[in-house]
């Protein structure tokens, strides 16, 4: 029986998690590591914290079996380079998991960001953060604020020179 | 350090506005002839303070201290200085109290009257008609405009404020994360997230914005002050910097053979012809050939950061400036060069002198076929000089068998090779490698289109990857628009090549992803006009178009003299796909 983890979420709920699917948090691992098996995380919500815990099982499950041939080799054209990137996840089928996983509003994905930054699941960080990414890419500025309920809060002036500075990037209105 | 605290301050405003109004008459009724409402003031604060006690509802705990410290003051101060001037936001600090608390009044007042536009006119009628002296009138009227303007200002001043604080609340991620989302945005939407508001524009300008600088795009808009710019932006976080025209920048963003995991294999085969083409005149003028410049400056400081070098179709830049910036960015790992004009030996040259550290290497030839200036020394150069590399792509150029072998036999790390709509090739490199220490050791074969490819060379391969050679390999692509090249004239095409070997290899290795697609030979006949080879038809027929042929008569393989290959057909294949 795998070693089980204690999660309590800020509203009081209890979660328990298996060892492996709760050190995909390095926090946690951290905490475990000094003896402490109950985690109270006061900030996480259990709505969150649940669907982090989805998260953190599905990845848990695939990076303990080793990749199939032909997600090797796409493995191996991906790292051909070691720049620093967001890792892209190699498994196509993970990654499908992954663009489902994150078909949520912007308000919902802000929540998970906050928990998994807060727990350190780097991985997760940055899968929502590249999600957020891509609702703001291709858009103007009008669309972007409306996007995320933002108010325009320059001068006149301002936002000439802004304009003016980066004309090219506004070329298109 | 009540005064300066707008919420707390709020609730004195309001402790005038419960008062009985008639207390609290409009100033024109009261100053007759005088411009100075001071005594009006006075009276009110008097009066005010003899009202507050009324109203009800006041909390004794704090409301009752601040009456205590704001409210004392007004009244002594305001009878000490019986002749000041109409108060103003710009009166000095021991004033300030006092004079703030009478102006919100008024401001209250003002905010209150039911039809600004009409009533604010009538009554400056009838102030002015109250003005005897012109003089008076005139500085009534400018009196007018500057407090119009000033509140104006103010009250946009104020939206601006609760923008802010809205935005504040509204956005809920802390500046770092908020930087971490910029970090991944392409740089033309960076600019637009910068435009939203002051706190995005904050963020925008943290230089981990800008590792990794994209001012691609499918037009051209960017010229070399912008490169700069950017450059400058990100510091010693410059990691990657890609500049030129391309269209789908989104579907091009990884290496081809990435794609061959996906449903589509079509899409291994990139971007059409015509979106190959580069563009011409004034459209790519915006960056000339010093674009790259800004790598160079410095003792090469921002060359020396960059990590990934992507240039696609700058149609001013030459050879010369690509090899000074390449000799300016030592610590290079990932290099894409497509569509420019420069020569391919030169600039190899420069990579193997300069990249040591390179890791792959992209280059697709704007000429189609005519660049034919690689020579051996060349590749021995580069495979001394770039030991780490592991992917390569030499596409549209001319190759010959020796020396592709002396790239595959010389690069220890080579895993990915791409030698797309390369010619001369014939396939002769792919020979005796073994199994043993000598094997072979690609993982990805991309010959897609290589006109000279012999059915023959590619036979022998695929019976020796039958007898276990080629045994890391796990993608091969040799499909071939024309089919493939007859053993002893280029022009014969075999348009069903290797048909049982391929089957087998299919059967037999299974782990190699196996693109052979040729075409259909007689349906080229009926057709004339655009060759896009668009990914959505992946199993479509192949066209030609003769203007957009590479295959012309200057592109032999060899020495022989080409007629023009337009329409290589051998009616009596039969039609099939592999």
């Amino acid at each position: 029986m795998a070693k089980m983890i204690k999660l309590v979420s800020g509203d009081g709920a209890e979660f328990e998690v298996e060892e492996e699917v709760a050190f995909q948090s390095k926090i946690i691992k951290d905490i475990v590591a000094d003896a402490d098996d109950v985690i109270p995380l006061p900030t996480v919500s259990s709505k969150v914290l649940i669907q982090v815990i989805e998260y953190c099982r599905k990845h848990a499950a695939v990076n303990s079996f080793p990749l199939s041939p032909s997600s090797s080799a796409a493995a191996a054209a991906s790292s051909s380079s070691s720049i620093s990137y967001s890792k892209p996840v190699s498994d196509p089928a993970l990654r499908a998991w992954d663009n489902e996983f994150v078909k949520l509003n912007n308000s919902s994905l802000f929540d998970i960001v906050i928990a998994a930054n807060y727990l350190d699941i780097e991985e997760l960080v940055d899968l929502v953060l590249e999600t957020v990414a891509d609702r703001i890419k291709g858009k103007q500025a009008q669309e972007i604020r409306r996007q995320f309920n933002i108010e325009n809060d320059f001068t006149p002036e301002e936002e000439e020179a802004l304009r003016r500075e980066n004309s090219w990037a506004f070329q298109n209105n | 350090m009540f005064t300066n605290e707008r919420a707390i301050g709020r609730p004195v405003v309001l402790t005038f506005a419960v008062v009985d109004r008639d207390q609290f008459r409009p100033v024109s009724t009261r100053a007759t002839g005088r411009s100075s409402p001071a005594g009006a003031t006075e009276a009110w604060a008097s009066e005010s303070s003899s009202t507050i006690s009324r109203i009800p509802n006041l909390d004794a705990g704090p409301y009752s201290v601040f009456r205590a410290a704001v409210m004392e003051p007004l009244v002594p101060k305001r009878r000490l200085c019986p002749s000041a001037v109409y108060p103003t936001a710009s009166a000095s600090p021991p004033r300030a109290r006092p004079v703030v608390v009478a102006t919100d009044h008024i401001l209250e007042k003002l905010l209150a009257l039911p039809d600004p536009f009409v009533s604010l006119e009538v009554s400056l009628e009838r102030l002015l008609d109250s003005r005897l002296l012109e003089v008076e009138k005139d500085q009534l009227v400018d009196g007018a405009m500057e407090a119009g303007s000033a509140l104006l200002e103010a009250a946009r001043r104020s939206a601006r404020r609760r923008a802010s604080m809205h935005n504040c609340s509204s956005w809920p991620l802390a500046s770092d994360l908020t930087i971490k989302v910029f970090s991944k945005l392409d740089t033309q939407s960076l600019c637009h997230a910068a435009a939203t508001c002051s706190m995005f524009n904050k963020c925008a300008t943290d230089p981990m914005c800008y590792e990794n600088i994209d001012l691609t795009a499918e037009v051209p808009k960017v010229n070399n002050t912008v490169v700069s710019k950017m450059i400058q932006h990100a510091g010693k976080n410059l990691q990657s910097l890609k500049l030129g025209i391309r269209s789908n920048p989104a579907s091009t963003t990884e290496f081809r053979p990435l794609s061959y995991s996906t449903i589509h294999p079509m899409e291994a085969s990139g971007l059409s012809w015509s979106q190959k083409r580069p563009r011409q005149g004034r459209e790519t003028s915006l960056l000339t050939r010093s674009c790259l410049l800004a790598l160079s400056v410095d003792g090469s400081a921002a060359g020396t950061l960059l990590r990934r070098l992507h240039l696609y179709n700058i149609d001013k830049m030459d050879t010369s400036a690509l090899c000074t910036a390449l000799s300016a960015c030592q610590f290079l790992l990932d290099v894409e060069v497509v569509g420019l004009h420069v020569e391919l030996r030169r600039t190899l040259d420069a990579v193997g002198a300069n990249c040591h550290h390179l890791e792959r290497l992209i280059f697709e030839s704007s000429d189609s076929g005519r660049d034919d200036s690689l020579n051996s020394s060349t590749c021995i150069e580069m495979v001394n000089g770039c030991p780490n590399l592991m992917s390569l792509a030499l596409r549209g150029f001319k190759l010959h068998d020796h020396k592709i072998r002396i790239l595959i036999k010389g690069f220890h790390h080579l895993k990915i090779v791409d030698f797309s709509t390369s010619y001369a090739i014939t396939g002769t490199f792919l020979r005796n490698f073994g199994s043993g220490t000598n094997a072979c050791p690609l993982e990805v074969l991309i010959l897609h289109d290589c006109l000279h490819l012999k059915e023959v060379e590619v036979s022998q391969a695929l019976s020796a990857m039958l007898a276990g050679d080629f045994k890391f390999l796990r993608y091969l692509d040799i499909s071939n628009k024309d089919g493939l090249s007859a053993e002893n004239d280029w022009n014969y095409r075999c348009y069903n090549p290797c048909k049982t070997l391929i089957s087998h290899v299919q059967k037999q290795r299974p782990e190699i992803c196996l693109l052979a697609k040729f075409p259909p030979e007689g349906s080229l006949m009926d057709i004339f006009g655009d060759s896009e080879l668009s990914s959505g038809t992946s199993f479509g027929p192949y066209f030609t178009d003769s203007s957009e042929n590479s295959y012309s008569s200057d592109q032999g393989s060899g020495n022989e003299d080409v007629p023009d290959l337009n329409f290589p057909f051998d009616l009596d294949h039969e039609l099939e796909f592999v």
